[in-house]
């Protein structure tokens, strides 16, 4: 399975004090210090992060009601996936992984200095996002090439698609142990900070919505309001 | 009190307010150098100002690396509080013992983490399990510790199940109302803990404070 590990990744404060779920404006203004913190954070946590992205396409075969099939046979069910998968001739499913020692280090930190801590795992948790969005914008460039379009990335967890039916389908199409990542029994992701996703590719897709519509943490979420400026 | 007094309290509760760690601990010797009583420090500045700010989170005013900054605050003066007691052969007033911990099959701790460290500020002795705790853990801690309040917190949908055996297991050895049991995290809802004959929910750390006082006044 293809794997793609030469990014650079970038990381500022704003997208660490966010991924705290803080608003970054509100912040500078009143808590410096705490920006501060996270201005640390960055270097901290940019010397421990291992970016890896495996991924792999599969043509679609055939559309079910709630669900796809896939030229394998292999089914991928879910109301979000019918709905911005259906129209894609291939679907493309991916691990994006930071790696264990951010998190291993945000830990130990944690237990001496919370604050710390917290702006570590921040770090992790931006730097994991920014990788998904890297690779998902470096996916439509490639798919741009023949003319195609991609869908906007689902990941398991999001509303229409539960996270206990979503990352066994994404595991059983990738072997996400070649990029370090593993899923235990209740579904979850080891390292922590790791991304599933799934993409479509094809032409003349449903690229309507924002994965916001579909996040089961979007009515209390500080990053959705930067996600709709980014969207208007 | 005097004026100079009132005024290093006033600072102390701002310093505790932002966050600073260092000003709060300097404003605390002070504190206790100008005479003011370590209990009373805990009764009329900490704990208020801990609650205001737990209060200002739950309404949304602040975020979470604030009230994490605070929470850090109050712990470093609460030990330097809790040292000049034991010199003077006193001891803290507990509230409560708190056995806390993250699920079995759930790796996710953060959440705990913040939630120990506000309610130990609060005044709670908090013996932390740390993340994936078998329901057996919790029961021999529970045991062990003499606990009040056995917290447990999911976060994932697929790890939830676990609150319902680590309290199932309580009720098999006969020991379930022997202890309070409340819950939280990302996949938790008061419709669950009523599911599950949890004895309380909170939706986020400040709440967890709150859940934790008001079910020891029952």
């Amino acid at each position: 399975m293809p794997i793609l590990d030469q990014w650079n990744l970038r990381l500022d404060a704003d997208a660490i004090l966010r991924g705290q779920g803080a608003d970054p404006v509100i912040l500078r203004t009143r808590r410096p210090n705490l920006v501060k913190i996270a201005e640390q954070a960055i270097g901290e946590a940019l010397t421990r992060v291992y970016p890896i992205v495996l991924y792999e396409r599969y043509p679609v075969g055939s559309i079910l009601h709630n669900s796809i099939r896939l030229l394998n046979g292999k089914e991928i069910t879910g109301k979000a996936i019918s709905q911005y998968l259906s129209s894609s001739k291939e679907v493309l499913v991916m691990v994006c992984s930071i790696g264990a020692e951010l998190e291993e280090y945000a830990s130990q930190v944690m237990e001496t200095d919370m604050v710390h801590g917290l702006a570590l795992y921040g770090a992790g948790s931006a730097a994991v996002e920014a990788l998904a969005n890297a690779a998902c914008q470096y996916f439509e460039e490639q798919a741009a090439q023949k003319n195609w379009q991609t869908t906007i990335p689902l990941s398991p967890g999001m509303i229409g698609w539960p996270i206990e039916v979503g990352q066994p389908q994404i595991f059983s199409l990738l072997d996400g142990e070649q990029a370090g990542v593993k899923l235990t029994e209740s579904a979850i992701m080891l390292p922590m900070k790791s991304l599933s996703l799934i993409l479509g590719l094809g032409e003349d897709l449903n690229q309507q919505g924002t994965p916001c519509d579909y996040c089961s943490m979007r009515d209390i979420c500080k990053y959705r309001s930067d996600h709709a400026k980014q969207d208007a | 009190m005097s004026n100079t007094v009132d005024q290093t309290l006033d600072e102390l509760k701002q310093a505790l307010t932002d966050g600073d760690s260092n000003k709060t601990a300097t404003l605390t010797r002070k504190s206790l150098d100008l005479g003011v009583e370590p209990l009373a420090l805990i009764q009329n500045v900490i704990v208020p100002t801990l609650t205001q700010v737990g209060q200002d989170f739950q309404d949304f005013v602040i975020f979470l690396p604030e009230l994490m900054a605070s929470g850090d605050a109050a712990e470093k003066a609460t030990a330097i509080l809790e040292e000049a007691l034991a010199s003077s052969g006193q001891q803290m007033t507990s509230l409560g013992t708190v056995v806390i911990g993250t699920v079995e099959n759930d790796v996710h701790d953060i959440g705990k983490n913040i939630v120990s460290t506000l309610v130990r500020a609060h005044g709670f002795k908090v013996v932390d399990l740390g993340r994936d705790v078998a329901p057996s853990v919790f029961l021999e801690a529970a045991q062990k510790e003499k606990a009040d309040i056995v917290a447990m917190s999911s976060l994932m949908t697929t790890t939830r199940p676990s609150i319902l055996s680590t309290i199932n297991l309580f009720k098999e050895v006969e020991l379930r109302n022997d202890y309070k049991f409340i819950i939280g995290g990302g996949s938790v809802t008061q419709v669950y803990a009523d599911e599950v004959g949890a004895d309380g929910f909170a939706p986020d750390a400040a709440a967890a404070v709150e859940v934790c006082k008001a079910i020891l006044k029952k």
